[in-house]
């Protein structure tokens, strides 16, 4: 075990997150901006594997996270574009001072408790145009179309240390680019290959700029999800792996031009 | 994933590659790696160890290839909590390698793992060397051959109950006491997760110990928490004249369900009221739920 500091986060029962969630929505990122707290009655902690986080240390989180909402027109309602470099800049944020383990991570409670308890009002802010619980309440490890789980999960997945912009992969493909690959969950839980596949992608859409790249992510996505039925990719080293992905892209990429030429 | 009946290449026989064991490595010791782990948590790591008969031969006869083909042997893991897969060790070979024994071993990051670890050995294909048969894979890293799945349950009972350590003197529970359970054996509809609580007595260290910092050599300790707990929770419903009379009434996720559930699970074949009469002679009824619980049975 690394010696490094990881928390263990308050944990919000489901059914407590669906009520709590459900109230939620019917309110403004300006009427919860208040209602957030750092404990509930109902909260339980992993009894081992880490440090419980202090109350101290949730308010430093929500106070980084406000900071970046308040970048971003918080808590007026928030753009498309905002609502993107929003997303970035707290995936880092989130990935980064959270301190988290993918063991800790794939507790839909934690998540729950994030969205319903600390930080209700950004949430509501996010999506304001959304009365879906699911950007509250923790579900599929909070990484499907949770508020901040799909963020964590996104940054986890797609930062490597060794890079000189370990999290380069974030700047570089758009909210469809990362839910194709993320929502694929056979390539989004293996983390060398949803990197080597951001990469290959990044290249390909930059060669290919004339194909859509939402076509171009989702017919490799479906490329790869085929071939991982053949292959075992977590056996191959980085140069197999990236080797195996820019293949993909390119018979992707070949595929599509043909039938972009050869119309039916 | 959909699994693959038939692949679009020559395949050898699954007695080519055999585990003989599954060992996992504690310390220096090594010891048969069973199916779940109940002192584990995200802080400890994995360390496994399979050992593997590998027929070099007869993989090469039977997928037609040249003795430049380049294979790879590696133990896989994925684990269903967390979702991830990763690889351990991995050995590669061609026709030169001689038949016999090798050893793969995977140390696995605790912190990448939830709920249950299942253990795979794969035969791969790397590289086809001279080979020029069309039906050989096309793709490095196809799946040649795959041993059966080994599944560890991971996250024992213990680990399960919110636990706390406290200082049993600012407290009401009986000042020199290890540990207090604390639930309501009369609602049986709170949540497992939620209601019920292990308080553990700080002035006793090596209780506190032994639940918070996990070591083979405490775990004798915790094995006597878990064997109390099996005990109170158990003696406890069977009071309650509602879990007597329907059982099943209580929902996923509640203490009434996984009391039932630990019923089930110990005392396969007894009737509700069998356990009840069981429970009224406590020796028997200690000495016989340590043998279906497997109380000390890693430590043999």
């Amino acid at each position: 075990m690394s010696s490094e500091l990881y928390y263990l986060y308050p944990r919000l029962p489901q059914h407590i997150a669906q009520q709590t969630a459900e109230a939620l929505v019917t309110r403004t990122a300006d009427e919860l901006k208040d209602l957030w707290e750092t404990s509930h009655g109902a909260l339980t902690y992993a009894p081992t594997g880490g440090n419980r986080i202090t109350d101290e240390q949730l308010k430093l989180l929500r106070a980084a996270v406000l900071t970046i909402a308040h970048r971003y027109g918080y808590p007026d309602t928030s753009g498309k574009n905002a609502a993107r470099t929003f997303d970035v800049e707290c995936a880092i944020v989130l990935h980064e001072t959270m301190r988290l383990h993918p063991s800790e991570a794939s507790h839909n409670e934690v998540w729950s408790f994030l969205g319903c308890i600390l930080l209700p009002d950004v949430v509501r802010w996010r999506f304001d145009d959304s009365t879906d619980t699911i950007r509250f309440v923790g579900r599929e490890r909070g990484m499907r179309r949770h508020a901040f789980g799909r963020l964590w999960w996104r940054a986890y997945l797609a930062c490597n240390p060794r890079w000189k912009e370990p999290y380069i992969l974030l700047h570089r493909l758009n909210e469809d680019d990362l839910v194709q690959v993320t929502e694929r969950s056979s390539i989004a839980v293996r983390p060398a290959l949803f990197r080597s596949l951001c990469v290959s992608f990044a290249m390909a859409a930059k060669s290919h700029a004339e194909l859509p790249r939402r076509d171009l992510m989702r017919e490799a996505s479906k490329r790869m999800y085929r071939l991982l039925s053949l292959t075992v990719v977590e056996a191959l080293n980085e140069g197999e792996l990236r080797t195996l992905t820019d293949d993909v892209f390119a018979k992707t990429a070949e595929a599509l031009m043909n039938a972009v030429e050869t119309p039916s | 994933m959909k699994r693959v009946q038939r692949r679009p290449y020559l395949t050898p026989l699954s007695d080519r590659v055999v585990i003989e064991h599954w060992e996992q490595q504690i310390d220096d010791r090594t010891a048969p790696l069973g199916d779940r782990l109940p002192g584990w948590d995200a802080g400890t790591d994995i360390h496994i160890r399979a050992e593997v008969f590998v027929n070099v031969e007869g993989i090469y006869q039977d997928c037609r290839l040249e003795r430049d083909a380049l294979l790879r042997l590696v133990l896989l893991w994925e684990s269903s909590g967390t979702k991830l897969h990763g690889s351990g060790g991995a050995v590669d070979f061609t026709y030169k390698a001689a038949s016999g024994r090798t050893a793969l071993t995977a140390q696995i990051d605790g912190k990448l793992l939830a709920d249950t670890l299942t253990l795979f050995v794969k035969l791969l294909f790397i590289s086809p060397g001279t080979t020029q048969h069309q039906l050989v894979p096309k793709l490095s890293g196809s799946i040649l051959l795959e041993t059966p799945p080994h599944k560890i349950q991971l996250e024992g009972d213990g680990a399960r109950f919110p636990i706390e350590v406290i200082d049993f003197t600012t407290t009401s529970f009986p000042h020199q006491a290890g540990w207090y359970l604390a639930w309501d054996p009369d609602d049986l509809e709170q949540p497992l997760l939620g209601d019920v609580r292990l308080y553990v007595n700080s002035r006793h260290p090596q209780i506190a110990k032994a639940v918070s910092d996990i070591q083979p050599e405490t775990a004798g300790i915790r094995e006597a928490v878990r064997l109390d707990l099996a005990q109170t929770l158990i003696r406890g419903v069977l009071l309650n004249p509602s879990f007597l009379e329907n059982p099943d009434r209580y929902t996923p996720g509640t203490i009434g369900a996984a009391v039932r559930a630990m019923i089930r699970l110990y005392f396969d074949g007894y009737t509700l009221e069998s356990v009840q009469q069981l429970t009224r002679h406590p020796h028997e009824f200690s000495a016989l739920l340590q043998e279906k619980m497997k109380i000390f049975a890693y430590e043999q």
